[in-house]
């Protein structure tokens, strides 16, 4: 019983996607607000897949933030954006209670252009991230 | 007999209808707060099974989710419906494959198409070669071949990017720059800003772009929500008008008015929001600054009244957050400023006109080399139903060193097929793909960096997309572009 238990629980705890070539360290992050550019140095991992380069903050590495785990997925309907054609990222952000930024990125010296969800002071993760999780969960894309 | 076949015909469609009515109304009802999420997945799963692209992890997901949110009895219903919607879709996309490779034979040879639906007769129980017969296949491919041999000579490869569009080093690309274009829907802006900055060199304002497309059409304050609806539908039909009213007035940089300044995420949900809130600021200006008429409407208070409002009005503007986030848009904007057009505008309307003066006030004017007028120097192709007359444009703008703008149904990058209207893009460069004998194009999009957005089988390099001529052309509906 109590073997049950544990492994319906580590079901529910398991992170959605762990990636094998995760790699984390300092990174410098660039974005405009009030038309100045503002500079921010913070941690953060990137792992890449098949269709690009994913980061997220270190606080979610190996996908162990509570916004990444299997129980916080939940449907999204895109459906009241209608018809307004716009960055899918965006949408499923906001709608998923986040603040969206576009960014550019150091890490490892090198710049990468991008878009993360904000959640908290500490938490974001790029809107392709967010993307590749959410799609099945998605109405309305 | 055949009266009778009918009749029973009639009676099964019915029974299925209603079957599968109540299957949806049992789910959206009975599977508590996710009911209503999950009936409208059903109702996608049938949509894929009827267009034949019904996929079993995708139905496997959406039965995980039915067993965990509703009771055991629907489940195996639905589980019975999804087995029903499989076979379904074999069958419907056997029909699409046999209408696909007649289509495709105009463009490359059908290949991959005649080995699926080999495939999918073999599972079918079927014989691929009495469904089409070998005559006809032998037709198709060499229609296929000669079609390909054609194209292959005119689709030379060619790759208009150039800075600000991308980052060059030593004549090689190192980076895309990319656009993103938020919640907001007026990728058209986006799109011309593309075509002016490939041609300027400058990185071109987008969203100015779409404010010069409202202040051309003259709504006044009552037609705010026309004018936000519209702005949100600014489609590639109306980037002529925004091209004609910009080159008059010149573009203004990027840099002087940001598209994707933080200001807009983190207080509206959009520019768009942005802008409407003017429209509470002139609200709340004529409400203080006139009182109510006799018998119906406002009156102007006296002018020692106004005075005296518009103190108090100013002092509370300039500590508001209101305020500060309007300098965000326009950044060189004073207080005093905003109440000297507060107070001279009628309409919130005329509040936008003359703060977008103060957003922009160098403007960059285009010297373009030709001789002919505007209206023949900014072209868009809607007459023509034929896309293969489109991409022909499209190839002769390319090999000029042109991109060129594109209205398309964005289902074709997306994968979805749930009609999501009309988008624009730029292509910007073009290749020949030996490997599956199809002439490629390459979309910039205004969607960001990111690839998970796109069909896995598009391929993708930092949110540009390179797409087959003959998809292209399925969803092509115009072209615009700058000689």
């Amino acid at each position: 019983m109590l073997n049950k238990i544990y492994f319906l629980f580590s079901l529910i705890i398991q992170p959605l996607f762990v990636s094998a070539s995760e790699t984390c360290g300092p990174s410098q992050i660039e974005y405009i607000e009030d038309q100045k550019k503002v500079a921010v140095y913070t941690e953060l991992c990137v792992s890449k897949d098949e269709r690009g380069q994913l980061f997220y903050s270190k606080n979610c590495a190996q996908m162990n933030c509570s916004i990444l785990k299997k129980e916080s997925l939940k449907f999204i309907s895109l459906e009241e954006y209608e018809p307004s054609i716009g960055s899918p990222g965006f949408k499923v952000c906001r709608e998923l209670g986040g603040l969206p930024q576009i960014i550019d990125y150091n890490f490892k010296d090198q710049w990468h252009q991008g878009s993360r969800c904000i959640f908290d002071k500490d938490t974001f993760v790029s809107n392709d991230l967010l993307i590749k999780l959410w799609k099945d969960f998605i109405i309305g894309l | 007999l055949i009266f009778k076949k009918i009749s029973l015909f009639i009676l099964v469609s019915i029974f299925c209808y209603q079957a599968k009515a109540s299957l949806y109304s049992d789910i959206k009802n009975l599977c508590g707060t996710d009911g209503p999420s999950l009936a409208k997945l059903y109702k996608k799963r049938e949509t894929e099974a009827k267009s034949g692209e019904f996929e079993k992890e995708v139905a496997d997901y959406f039965l995980g989710y039915v067993k965990s949110k509703c009771p055991e009895g629907l489940h195996q219903k639905t589980l019975a419906e999804m087995e029903k919607f499989k076979i379904q879709s074999l069958v419907n996309r056997q029909k699409a494959l046999k209408k696909e490779m007649a289509r495709v034979a105009s463009f490359r040879p059908p290949l991959k198409e005649w080995r699926e639906f080999e495939e999918l007769s073999k599972n079918l129980g079927m014989n691929a070669n009495t469904e089409i017969s070998p005559a006809e296949i032998e037709r198709l491919m060499v229609k296929g071949r000669e079609s390909m041999l054609k194209r292959k000579e005119s689709c030379s490869s060619v790759d208009n990017r150039k800075p600000p569009l991308v980052e060059m080093k030593n004549g090689k690309i190192v980076r895309n720059i990319m656009r993103d274009q938020d919640s907001t829907g007026y990728c058209s802006a986006y799109t011309v800003a593309d075509l002016f900055s490939h041609r300027l060199g400058k990185s071109i304002s987008a969203v100015d772009l779409a404010n010069t497309y409202y202040q051309d059409q003259g709504a006044d304050s009552s037609g705010w929500s026309d004018f936000a609806k519209s702005l949100s539908e600014l489609s590639s039909s109306q980037a002529v008008a925004v091209i004609r009213k910009s080159m008059e007035k010149g573009f203004c940089l990027e840099k002087d008015l940001p598209s994707s300044d933080f200001k807009f995420s983190q207080v509206y949900s959009s520019y768009l929001d942005q802008l409407k809130s003017l429209e509470e600021l002139h609200n709340s200006y004529q409400e203080g600054a006139t009182r109510p008429g006799l018998l119906w409407g406002r009156r102007k208070k006296s002018s020692d009244q106004i005075e005296e409002f518009e103190q108090t009005f100013k002092e509370k503007l300039s500590c508001s957050s209101q305020f500060q986030d309007l300098k965000a848009l326009f950044p060189s904007l004073k207080v005093e400023q905003l109440m000297e057009i507060l107070h001279q505008s009628s309409t919130a309307k005329k509040v936008l006109d003359q703060l977008m003066k103060f957003g922009c006030r160098q403007r960059v004017k285009v010297k373009l080399n030709f001789h002919s007028s505007i209206d023949e120097e900014v072209k868009l192709d809607y007459s023509s139903t034929d896309p293969h007359k489109r991409i022909e444009k499209m190839d002769v703008q390319l090999g000029r060193g042109n991109i060129v703008g594109i209205s398309y149904n964005p289902d074709i990058v997306t994968g979805s097929r749930e009609d999501n209207g009309s988008h624009a893009s730029s292509i910007v460069a073009r290749t020949f793909n030996t490997s599956s004998g199809a002439c490629e194009y390459l979309i910039r999009n205004s969607w960001g960096t990111g690839c998970h957005q796109y069909q896995a089988s598009l391929r993708c390099e930092e949110g540009n997309i390179w797409i087959t001529e003959e998809k292209l052309a399925t969803g092509l509906y115009g072209v615009f572009y700058v000689e």
